[in-house]
Order: structure tokens, then C-alpha cells, then sequence
């Protein structure tokens, strides 16, 4: 361990008489999550790890601690407790029948309290301080006898709010099925088949994502280069935030669309890649509430192997990925988690999956989480300064137990994640389009054109034009987000200006269309037929000019618009006939 | 070591004797009412005073009427350890699995134990445990998770053992002691106590409380035994002198005269 930073307080309250209301006053002030800390000692128990265990207990860590673990040690017992103090912010250290102790135990007590920061009471029930015991002390340390004076300063300790601990952010009840398209139709195919509460509930997330995503990226400092896809830390950190929490693949999908739809007003887009098979935040990740974190710390004495449980619910990966892991990974304060992927790590069966050959994976470590994280790395500090040291060194095999731990602490894992290489947050990709609906930096320019006025939905922007099919447009699959889609501002652009769009960034030649007509009618065709736009006046086969504007559903995914465009009839409509729902689509 | 639930209440007289009553003595209703005080209060008792004077007879009487399925009683006749007491009270309270190895995780089983409902735990020949026993009955009875009384019982110099420890001076919440019954008493009580002394002629009883009783009830319980045989073997209907000399001759070995 390193020198102390500073030296606490320290004093010894002498109660000769041994009254019971001094031990009772004082063990009714033990409240570890205010940060203070009274200490029991076990009678009889001579063991030299036997005082740094009592610590242990008293900081609510089990007391069944396996005989050849590191922490039945005395140096390892002492590391624990240190770094458990210090996750915990404790303040108030109070060893009560101190005058039993050796004074071994008292320098190990003062010593765990400097690095702690916290101050000390040592209560004798004795007149004076035993002489072996008063050569301890360091000269600051003070004696009294005045308990009334004691009881009131760790009472106004008390007084001071309590660490407050944030409200679990919510999940509504989702139906068992919900559609999971991509993002320009998904909340129009969730409105179409849910319409009312579900589709509220599932709306409710979806407005979360994208409100997140607007409010970060008013805070970049600009947009990454033009059609380049950008793999970024801080994009991988606003995410695992969002969905850290998901109980659910519907509940993430619903969080990441949104967020989806929040990039493209912007002016961005947002790749995300669709969630079957894959593993990760809110995917195969298992939410870490306090409630779950006070159980880890209930369960284990080793913050390595509290951390490792929690590292193995927030990553939703398989363990393998956690096996080399680096303390410099688990930055100080404990808030990301930075975990290298290497394809010459995977087994050879999976490597061909097409994703980076190295990256590092950002994994946003909720509040609850924190405290372990910290503690672990405290621990491994006091160990060994090594700042790249391994954090599961010795720790084998790792998978069972982790396993192990989470079993005793009454936690779940994920059940059989899969490797690193099927983590989605490897496929998410950021690249900037064009300029966006929303201003950068955010000025009033009118609702729906600045973030957050596009919340809620039922305010009607833009007056819908009629809407008509061509009678030789043959409505094919919906257009697929394989490519980056450079047009869709300008679309959605021109449908606020009421303007026809100028498709910049369209690419014909990676759609297979009809070679037949001009560009610009192919253009126009295979966006129709691609579910991207829809035709605004009333054309036959002569006219080719007919306008277009965006599909009703993109603007209804961005929140412009109350009502997605309607389903799709089974058969065209004839020449100059209106959208069979036009009138409720208006 | 005996738990409540496995004491009859003839096993609380001196050798089982058949017949014996518990007789309601100011120190038995005293201690009942300091008893269910200390259990009201989850407090410490000590009940001390010379062998023989119905202290553990008492508190198990008392106790029975009390607290019936709460009581769990200890007991050691060599000077024990807090691992001795550990291992006790591990058996006593019935606690599944193997006694864990660590004093820590030891006392963390107890204390789950003794704070899953109100126990009295009774704690006799007190006088026998050291300092670092009464530190481990004190460690668990301050724990605010458990729901404890303890009650030591104890002969001899159990008062200044225990007067001698500050902590224990401070938490006993009752001391109690029992003293040899006077002369009066014994008049009062033995003709209820057995049978076989009711109606008894009271001279009579004063010459065998001179000679055998000394206001002691186990020499009492001691004499009556012998008296119940003597009066078979002697073939007389009830007790009188010659009865008492036989019953002396076998008691010292002298005549009594």
C-alpha cells in the first residue's frame, strides 16, 4: 500500500465504567452507506486477518471467506477493506473494545483509516490508554472522556443528506411481439399494428433515444468527416447509457431507434445493426440496479470478484472477452469500461464474422456498478502498483467463478452470451450526411426544425400533400439501410420546405431499377417503389415529373408528423385517385 | 449441556425425587417477578448464592412458567473457552450443518440464530467462565440484531466473579441472591414441600433442619429421600426421632443425639 494522503483524526474515548449505553449509543450510529462505520470485534479471535475481517463485516461484506483465498490473508484482508472504505466514502471509523486489541491492531486500524480518509474513535473501557497501546498513537490523537461531545459530532455527521441514490429510470410493460424494422419505418409499423397505449409505451422509449441522441449531439464539437463512418467512444458510451438498463431486446430496439432517428435529424446517421444473434448492453446484458449491487457486496468479500460479476451483467459477453483484461481498462472513476477486442482472440470458427480486426469496446458502467469498480481496482493498487496488471490474474477458471460468486450473491448472469465478436456495439458506425433538420448549434427556427420540439407527436408541422401512385410503380421490398443513405436529409429537408428534394447522395447504381426512362423518373420510381417516397400529383405513364416527397413514414419517425402513412392497399390506385387513407393520413 | 425442552420438571429436584413439590418460596415468586422483568427488558440476570439453595430449581420453575420454548440452557462443570461456549450453544439452538471453523463466521451464525425470535438463554455455574467468556456473552448480547436475556446462575463466588467484570456491572439488570432458609421458613415450607412431612411436628422439624437440613433445600431434598426409605424400612407410618437418627447415621455417620 502507498503512504496515507493525510492524517485523519483520531481519538480514544475512555469509558471505565463499561456502560452499556456507551456500546449501544455508539453501534446504533453503524450506518455504512452514510459512511460511517462502527467495528465490533469478535471476541476470542486471535487470527492475525481476524480484526481486518471485522472491518470487513462491519462494511456488510460475508464472513465466510474460503480459507485459501487471498482475502483470508492478513495483507489481503487489510487490501479489501481498504478498498471497500474507499468505494464507499467512509468517514467515521468507531472500533469499539479497542483497549482488547493489540496494538498491532490498532496501527493496521489507524493505518486503514488515513488511507481511508476517514476519522477514528477507538473506545476503551478502561481509565487510561494502556502505555503498548498510547506508543501508537501519533501525537495528534486525543483522549476525552466527554461521550455526549462524541455522539454529537457523529449525529451531525448524520444530519448531513444522506448519499443520495438516483431513481431507477423505468421500463413500461411492451407487448410479447412488436415489429423491429429499421428506423424509418419502425414507429409507423409500431403505430400501424399497436395503435393506443402500446403504442405509447413503446413511443415513450422510442422519444427517450432520440431526445438523448439530440442532446448529445448539440454537446460534439462538430460532426465527424463527411461519408465516413466513425467508430467512437463517446457514441458507444452515449448508447450503452441508454440501454444499459433494457430489460428487454423490444425495449433496447425501441431506445435505439429513436436514437437512430435523433442522429438523422441531425444530419447524421446512425448504423446500428439489427439485434437477432447478437450480444451486448441491453441485448444479453443483465440491468445492474443498487438493490442488485448491495447484493454483490453482500455476497463477496473480493471487490475482483464483485467486479468481475458485475463487469459479466453489464457486458452481456462471454467471460472469455473479460479474461486479460487490464487494470488501465477500468479508468479511474469507475464510470467506463474500456474492453479491447482482437480477432486473433476469437475462435476460429467465428472470425470471419466481418467486423474490425481490433477495437475497443466503451461500456458505460451504471452508478450502481461504480462502487465495485472502483473498490477493485483500489484492491489491486494495494497489492501491486502495476497499472496494466491484469485484473483476473489468479482468478481460475474464471467463467465458474464468476459464476460461482453470482450464485452466492443471489444475482444472474446472462445466460450463455456469445463472444466479443457478436457484441453489436462493434457494428455501430456514425457518419454524417448532410445538413440536418435540427441546427447545430440549437437555435428557434421553428417546431420541429430545433431539438426537442418534435416531442410530442401530435403536433402537425407541414400540411400534407395528397398523395397518389403511379400506376406502374410496383411496390417492392422496403429500402434496406445496407448504404449510407447521404439523400435522406434532403428528402426530409424539402418535405419541411414543401420544395421537391434534389436526392443528392442518391445511388441509382447500387439499386436495381428499370433502365428504362431518365434518371431523374428512375430516381423518383425506385424511391417509391423502395418505400422512401411517395408521388404528390396525379401522373400517368406521360408524365414523367410527377413530384415526389419523403414516404409519410420517415417523417413520422422523426417526429414530424402525427400519422404514418397508411397501410399499404393490396392493390395500386388508379390514375389520380387519392391514397385510399388520405383523408386520415392529412 | 441440556436444553430446556429436554428437562422434566422432576429432573429440577435433587435426585429426582418422587413426590416433591415446587414450593411458591418468597424467593421463587421473587425471582419469577424479577425474571419476567429481565425477559421484558432483554436484559442480563444473575441469580447467585451458595450450592443447594434452589437457585437452578428456580429458574427452571420460573422459567417453564415464563418462557417456555424460548429457554436455551448451558452448562459447564470445567473452565470453558468462548469456543467451548460457541460449540454449546451451536448444539443448544439447534443449528444445522457443521459448526463453521472461523470465530467470525461463528458468531455471525449465532447471532442470525439469536435474532430470528426472543430466547433466554440461562447460563449456569457462572462462577467457572473467564473474562474472555463473559466478553463473548456480552459481544452477543449487544448485537441490536439479537433478541436475547441472559440469565447467569451461579454458586460459590459467582457474585464477586461477575461483580469484578465492568461490563457485566453495567448490563445485569438484576442481581438476586439466594440465601438458607431460617428456621421459620423451613417450618413454613418443608411440611409442603413432600408429603411425608405433612403434619410433621414442628420440634421435630427444627431437630432435623438442626442436624441434617441447615435451611439448605438439597440437603433437605437429600434428607427426605432417605426418610421415604426409612419409613419402609422401618415400618413406621410417619417420621419421629428414631427415624431421623437412622437416617442421620447414614447421612454422617454419626447418631445425631
Amino acid at each position: 500500500m502507498t503512504a496515507p494522503d493525510h492524517a485523519p483524526q483520531i481519538r480514544v474515548l475512555l469509558d471505565p465504567t463499561d456502560d452499556q449505553a456507551v456500546t449501544a449509543g455508539l453501534l446504533a450510529r453503524h450506518d455504512p452507506l452514510a459512511g460511517r462505520l462502527v467495528v465490533h470485534p469478535t471476541p476470542g479471535a486471535n487470527g492475525r486477518a481476524s480484526l481486518a475481517h471485522d472491518v470487513l463485516a462491519a462494511l456488510g461484506r460475508p464472513v465466510d471467506i474460503p480459507p485459501r483465498s487471498r482475502i483470508a490473508r492478513e495483507g489481503g484482508a487489510w487490501a479489501a477493506a481498504t478498498a471497500w472504505a474507499a468505494a464507499d466514502r467512509l468517514e467515521h471509523l468507531v472500533v469499539l473494545r479497542a483497549h482488547r486489541l493489540p496494538a498491532e491492531g490498532w496501527s493496521r486500524l489507524l493505518e486503514f483509516a488515513a488511507h481511508a480518509g476517514a476519522a477514528v474513535l477507538l473506545v476503551c473501557h478502561t481509565r487510561t490508554v494502556a502505555a503498548h497501546l498510547r506508543a501508537r498513537l501519533p501525537a495528534a490523537a486525543t483522549v476525552t472522556t466527554d461521550l455526549a461531545a462524541v455522539a454529537r459530532e457523529l449525529d451531525a455527521a448524520r444530519a448531513r443528506p444522506q448519499r443520495e441514490r438516483p431513481p431507477q429510470r423505468q421500463y413500461p410493460t411492451l407487448p410479447r411481439h412488436l415489429p423491429a424494422g429499421q428506423v424509418l419505418h419502425y414507429r409507423a409499423d409500431i403505430y400501424r399494428q399497436h395503435f393506443g397505449d402500446a403504442f405509447a409505451r413503446v413511443d415513450d422509449l422510442y422519444g427517450r433515444g432520440l431526445d438523448a441522441a439530440c442532446n448529445w449531439l448539440r454537446s460534439q464539437p462538430g460532426p465527424p468527416a463527411r461519408q465516413r463512418a466513425v467508430v467512437d467512444g463517446a457514441l458507444q458510451r452515449l448508447l450503452t447509457e441508454l440501454v444499459h438498463d433494457s430489460p428487454s431486446r423490444q425495449h433496447t430496439l425501441a431506445v435505439l431507434r429513436g436514437a437512430q432517428a435523433g442522429f438523422l435529424l441531425h444530419g447524421s446517421w446512425l448504423a446500428l445493426p439489427a439485434p437477432a444473434s447478437l450480444c451486448g448492453p441491453g441485448l444479453t446484458s443483465v440491468p445492474i440496479t443498487f438493490d442488485v449491487a448491495d447484493r454483490i457486496r453482500a455476497g463477496v468479500a473480493d471487490p475482483v470478484l464483485a467486479a468481475g460479476v458485475a463487469l459479466a451483467m453489464l457486458t452481456g459477453a462471454d467471460l472469455l472477452a473479460l479474461r486479460s483484461l487490464r487494470l488501465d481498462a477500468l479508468p479511474p472513476p469507475g464510470h467506463v469500461l474500456l474492453l479491447p477486442f482482437r480477432r486473433a482472440d476469437v475462435p476460429a470458427a467465428q472470425r470471419h464474422r466481418a467486423v474490425a480486426n481490433e477495437a475497443t469496446l466503451l461500456f458505460h458502467i451504471p452508478p450502481p456498478a461504480r462502487p465495485l469498480i472502483r473498490a477493485a481496482r483500489t484492491f489491486l493498487l494495494g497489492l501491486s502498483s502495476n497499472p496494466r496488471q491484469q485484473v483476473f490474474a489468479g482468478i481460475s477458471p474464471l467463467r465458474e467463478r464468476i459464476a460461482e460468486t453470482a450464485e452466492r450473491c443471489g444475482v444472474r448472469l446472462p445466460a450463455h452470451p456469445p463472444g466479443l465478436i457478436d457484441a453489436w456495439l462493434l457494428r455501430v458506425a456514425w457518419t454524417h450526411l448532410d445538413v440536418g433538420v435540427h441546427t447545430n448549434p440549437p437555435a428557434h427556427i421553428g417546431a420541429g426544425r430545433s431539438c426537442l420540439t418534435t416531442t410530442p407527436a401530435d403536433t402537425m408541422l407541414v400540411t400534407r400533400p395528397m398523395l397518389h401512385r403511379h400506376p406502374h410503380d410496383q411496390l417492392r421490398n422496403r429500402w434496406s439501410p445496407r448504404n449510407v443513405p447521404t439523400f435522406l436529409p434532403g428528402l426530409v429537408r424539402a418535405y419541411l420546405d414543401r420544395t421537391e428534394p434534389n436526392l443528392r447522395g442518391y445511388r441509382e447504381h447500387q439499386i436495381t431499377v428499370p433502365a428504362d426512362g431518365d434518371t431523374i423518373t428512375r430516381r423518383r420510381r425506385d424511391l417509391v417503389e423502395r418505400h422512401l417516397a411517395v408521388r404528390t400529383t396525379p401522373a400517368g405513364p406521360a408524365t414523367p415529373e410527377d413530384g415526389i416527397t419523403v414516404h409519410p413514414d420517415i417523417p413520422f419517425a422523426l417526429r414530424l408528423s402525427p400519422q404514418p402513412a397508411p397501410s399499404e392497399p393490396d392493390q395500386p390506385c388508379r390514375d389520380g385517385a387519392p391514397h385510399p387513407d388520405e383523408s386520415r393520413a392529412k | 449441556m441440556t436444553t430446556w425442552l429436554d428437562l422434566d420438571e422432576r429432573d429440577d429436584h435433587y435426585l429426582g425425587l418422587a413426590g416433591a413439590h415446587v414450593v411458591a418460596t418468597e424467593a421463587l415468586l421473587m425471582l419469577r417477578d424479577n425474571l419476567a422483568d429481565v425477559l421484558g427488558a432483554r436484559a442480563m440476570m444473575c441469580v447467585h448464592g451458595d450450592a443447594g439453595l434452589g437457585k437452578t430449581l428456580s429458574v427452571n420453575a420460573a422459567l417453564r412458567a415464563l418462557a417456555p420454548a424460548d429457554v436455551c440452557r448451558v452448562q459447564f462443570r470445567a473452565r470453558p473457552t468462548p469456543r467451548d461456549i460457541r460449540h454449546v450453544l451451536f448444539d443448544a439452538l439447534g443449528c444445522s450443518g457443521s459448526p463453521p471453523m472461523r470465530p467470525i463466521e461463528f458468531d455471525a451464525l449465532l447471532k442470525r440464530v439469536l435474532a430470528e425470535r426472543p430466547r433466554v438463554l440461562v447460563c449456569d455455574e457462572a462462577q467457572w467462565l473467564s473474562r474472555e467468556c463473559f466478553e463473548f456473552w456480552r459481544h452477543l448480547w449487544d448485537d441490536p440484531r439479537t433478541d436475547i436475556a441472559i440469565v447467569f446462575v451461579g454458586g460459590g463466588d459467582c457474585y464477586r466473579v461477575l461483580r469484578r467484570e465492568p461490563m457485566l456491572s453495567s448490563r445485569v439488570y438484576v442481581w438476586q441472591e439466594f440465601r438458607r432458609m431460617t428456621r421459620e421458613q423451613v417450618l413454613d415450607i418443608i411440611p409442603v414441600y413432600h408429603p411425608v412431612w405433612a403434619g410433621t411436628d414442628p420440634e421435630l422439624l427444627a431437630y432435623a433442619d438442626t442436624h441434617a437440613g441447615h435451611g439448605n433445600f438439597r440437603a433437605w431434598s437429600k434428607l427426605t429421600a432417605h426418610v421415604v426409605t426409612g419409613l419402609a424400612r422401618l415400618d413406621r407410618p410417619a417420621p419421629d426421632r428414631d427415624v431421623l437418627q437412622w437416617v442421620f447415621s447414614r447421612l454422617g455417620g454419626r447418631d445425631g443425639t
